[in-house]
C-alpha cells in the first residue's frame, strides 16, 4: 500500500504490524480514540485496573442513651483501599464519584423486652438519608442494613447513627460500616 | 441523668414513639453530648435549658 501525505499533518498507509512495543504511548493517543469497540473480549484483565474504594471497620463499647440518634463510630479499620475512612470519626468520604454499595450495623450487649424499637439511619452530608426502624423479638438485637447511593468522589461522605428506645442507655457490643464502588459514574 | 431522661421527667406523659417523629435527640460522638435536634410536639413546648439544667441539681 502507497504512503500519501495529505498535507495535514496526518500520514496514512501504514500498517501497526511490526511497530515496537511501547512507541505508542497515552500521549499519542487523541481522547476517546480507544473505544469500548475495540477492546477485543478479556482484553482488560483485572490485575489491569485499580478498582474503587472498598472499605470495612468495626468497634463497639459506645453506650447509646435511650431515645438518642447516636453517631456510631466504628474505630477499627479491617482495610480501607483508598484511604477514605476517618475511624476517629466514623466517617467514609470516597474520592471516586460512583454507587457505592454500603452496610451498617450494630448489635447491643443484654437482653431487651420483645416489641422493643432499635433503628440505625445512614447520614449523607449531615442530614439523614434513610433510616430503618427493626422491632426485635429476642434478645440478639442485631440490624445489618444495606444501601445503594451516590457520592460524588469529592465532597460527599457518610455516616451512621444508631437509636434505640428501652427506656434506658444501652450499649452497643459490635458494629460494623463497610462499603465499595459498586459501579463508577 | 440523660437529656432523655430530664425531658420525660419534665414531661411524663411522652411515649417512646414521640421521639421516633415529633422530638429528634441526637449526639453526633463528638464530645459535646446529647442535644435537641429537632422538637416539632404540636402541644408541649420545647424545654429551656434552664429547666434542663435544673434537673441536674436537683434530679
Amino acid at each position: 500500500m502507497p504512503i500519501s501525505i495529505n498535507g495535514s499533518g496526518t500520514i496514512s498507509g501504514i500498517s501497526a504490524g511490526g511497530l515496537p512495543d511501547g512507541c505508542i504511548t497515552e500521549a499519542d493517543l487523541s481522547t476517546a480514540a480507544v473505544t469500548t469497540d475495540k477492546i477485543a473480549a478479556q482484553a482488560v484483565t483485572p490485575a489491569k485496573t485499580t478498582g474503587g474504594p472498598a472499605f470495612s471497620a468495626t468497634g463497639g463499647n459506645q453506650t447509646l442513651a435511650s431515645a438518642t440518634q447516636t453517631k456510631v463510630i466504628c474505630n477499627t479499620e479491617q482495610f480501607d483501599t483508598s484511604n477514605s475512612y476517618d475511624p476517629s470519626i466514623g466517617r467514609f468520604t470516597p474520592n471516586v464519584a460512583g454507587y457505592y454499595q454500603v452496610n451498617i450495623g450494630v448489635q447491643y450487649t443484654g437482653t431487651v423486652s420483645a416489641n422493643t424499637i432499635f433503628t440505625v439511619k445512614l447520614y449523607k452530608n449531615g442530614s439523614e438519608f434513610f433510616e430503618v426502624a427493626v422491632f426485635q423479638t429476642d434478645q440478639y438485637k442485631k440490624s445489618l442494613s444495606p444501601f445503594l447511593l451516590y457520592l460524588n468522589g469529592s465532597t460527599d461522605y457518610i455516616e451512621f447513627y444508631a437509636a434505640q428506645f428501652t427506656g434506658v442507655s444501652k450499649t452497643i457490643g459490635e458494629c460494623v460500616f463497610s462499603g465499595f464502588l459498586a459501579r463508577p459514574a | 441523668m440523660t437529656l432523655y431522661e430530664k425531658i420525660i421527667t419534665i414531661y411524663p406523659e411522652l411515649k417512646p414513639e414521640d421521639f421516633l417523629s415529633v422530638i429528634r435527640l441526637q449526639n453526633d460522638s463528638d464530645g459535646r453530648g446529647d442535644y435537641i435536634r429537632e422538637w416539632n410536639h404540636p402541644t408541649l413546648s420545647q424545654p429551656t435549658q434552664e429547666q434542663l439544667d435544673a434537673l441536674e441539681v436537683n434530679p
